[in-house]
């Protein structure tokens, strides 16, 4: 349905996050749930997704710029604490989606400026600073790093992204007997995520259809494209990251098109021409 | 109208900061401590503040002295959600300013003083308690409060200062 993270605030009291975009979706199938399919359980579903700011507050110095901040122990990673951060009551949780040393801070979304500016401001006292969705695209460009509803777009499988190795061979797990299916199953007739670089150096657009010749139809499409990022140079095997004037596209093709172009990971790059995938 | 007279139609606008969901497992339990729960479409007006019936099991509670609400596991749960909604106090003609945001009978003669109504206004989700004849309280989840805003000031309302 979405990504997040459970935590389990008290005894009886858990809080579940989503993407900002899944949150009405999951907290009404929630709550469908607990009304009529579980009729009668002591259970509420409130959404609070407005009450609170939540602020991803991300780097390798992050623990010692919110302990210096809060006056106490930052939690361990996948724990939580109570907080107070410019006199404002906070929550501290110690969650990592993008592979860095990471804390959210949720604050009453009413009183989050003072925090923010707070935090902003430590940030900026190590040379850090204010990130956004921008940063994230760069993180799907050059490590891969997939977002919900554009790589995970509800029809690829892990081995489409690149992670079927990290699945449980034994299975076991929710949506195994779905994987073994043979459309799921056969991967000439999957998609695969790669990496797409411009040969000209032209921009190419997110959501690009990808065409081996103009006028055939689309192979595949783009899903986040970012300026001049830092990506594998396979032309330089030595210095096998480098950059270009157009870097940073990362699209799915056929699995076919993928083994074509040598592309058997997501870090290897198709070279795209304006309109032509080569 | 009566001759001379002004109508005054202006809006003040507030974090509602101090609001709580009060979920309930049965409503048919009594609830502990000196907590007034009004029925459906209804509001209760106390030294604590004031308490909205807003679902089958839920309630409203708007007030500082709220945060210390001590109810019971087995009972239901409070939760602080007064971060997400915005507090928009409208004074004077209220009855043609919510008929024209919504698809709600504003104007029927039993949407008096301690009536809550849970409907959109603008097309953004609000809870409605109106506080008298010249006198409605909204509240306004706070990602879409701009955009109701925007709309009672293109249709005349003035904002007055912060309520």
């Amino acid at each position: 349905m979405d990504d997040g993270t459970l935590w389990r605030m008290a005894e009886d009291r858990w809080l579940l996050t989503s993407s900002t975009g899944g949150a009405a979706r999951m907290a009404r199938h929630l709550s469908y749930v607990a009304d009529v399919l579980l009729a009668g359980a002591r259970v509420a579903v409130v959404n609070q997704s407005e009450h609170w700011a939540g602020l991803a507050f991300a780097g390798p110095r992050t623990a010692d710029l919110l302990g210096d901040l809060t006056d106490e122990a930052v939690p361990a990673h996948m724990g939580h604490a109570p907080a107070t951060i410019a006199g404002i009551a906070v929550r501290v949780l110690a969650a990592s989606c993008s592979g860095e040393r990471s804390f959210e801070v949720h604050i009453p979304a009413h009183q989050a400026h003072d925090a923010f500016t707070a935090l902003v401001a430590a940030a900026q006292g190590v040379g850090g600073g204010v990130y956004g969705l921008d940063a994230m695209d760069h993180l799907r460009v050059e490590k891969g790093h997939v977002v919900i509803g554009a790589e995970a777009d509800g029809r690829a499988i892990p081995a489409d992204l690149g992670m079927g190795g990290m699945l449980r061979k034994a299975g076991g797990f929710v949506g195994w007997q779905a994987l073994s299916r043979p459309a799921l199953a056969d991967p000439a007739g999957r998609q695969r995520l790669v990496g797409v670089t411009s040969m000209e150096g032209a921009p190419i657009p997110e959501g690009a259809m990808l065409v081996t010749r103009v006028g055939e139809e689309p192979l595949g499409h783009v899903t986040p494209a970012a300026r001049g990022g830092r990506r594998r140079d396979r032309a330089r095997p030595a210095d096998r990251w480098g950059f270009a004037p157009w870097a940073g596209v990362v699209g799915l093709v056929p699995d076919a098109q993928a083994d074509r172009a040598g592309a058997d990971r997501r870090a290897d790059v198709l070279r795209c021409r304006r309109g032509a995938l080569s | 109208m009566p001759k001379g007279c002004v109508i005054v139609t202006e809006f003040m606008v507030s974090p509602a900061a101090t609001l709580f969901a009060l979920d309930l497992w049965d409503v048919s339990e009594p609830v502990p401590g000196d907590l007034a729960l009004p029925g459906p479409g209804r509001s209760a007006i106390g030294a604590g503040g004031a308490v909205l019936r807003v679902g089958p099991k839920c309630w409203w509670l708007n007030g500082a002295a709220f945060a210390t609400t001590n109810i019971a596991a087995a009972q239901g749960v409070v939760t602080a959600i007064g971060g997400g909604w915005v507090r928009v106090c409208l004074v004077g003609d209220w009855r043609d300013l919510v008929m024209q945001s919504g698809l709600i009978d504003a104007e029927d003669p039993a949407f008096g003083p301690g009536s809550v109504a849970v409907t959109p206004l603008c097309h953004a989700p609000c809870v409605l308690h109106v506080r008298s004849q010249t006198a409605c309280e909204v509240f306004v989840a706070a990602s879409y409060a701009g955009h109701c805003l925007a709309h009672w000031r293109d249709i005349g309302w003035k904002q007055g200062d912060d309520a």
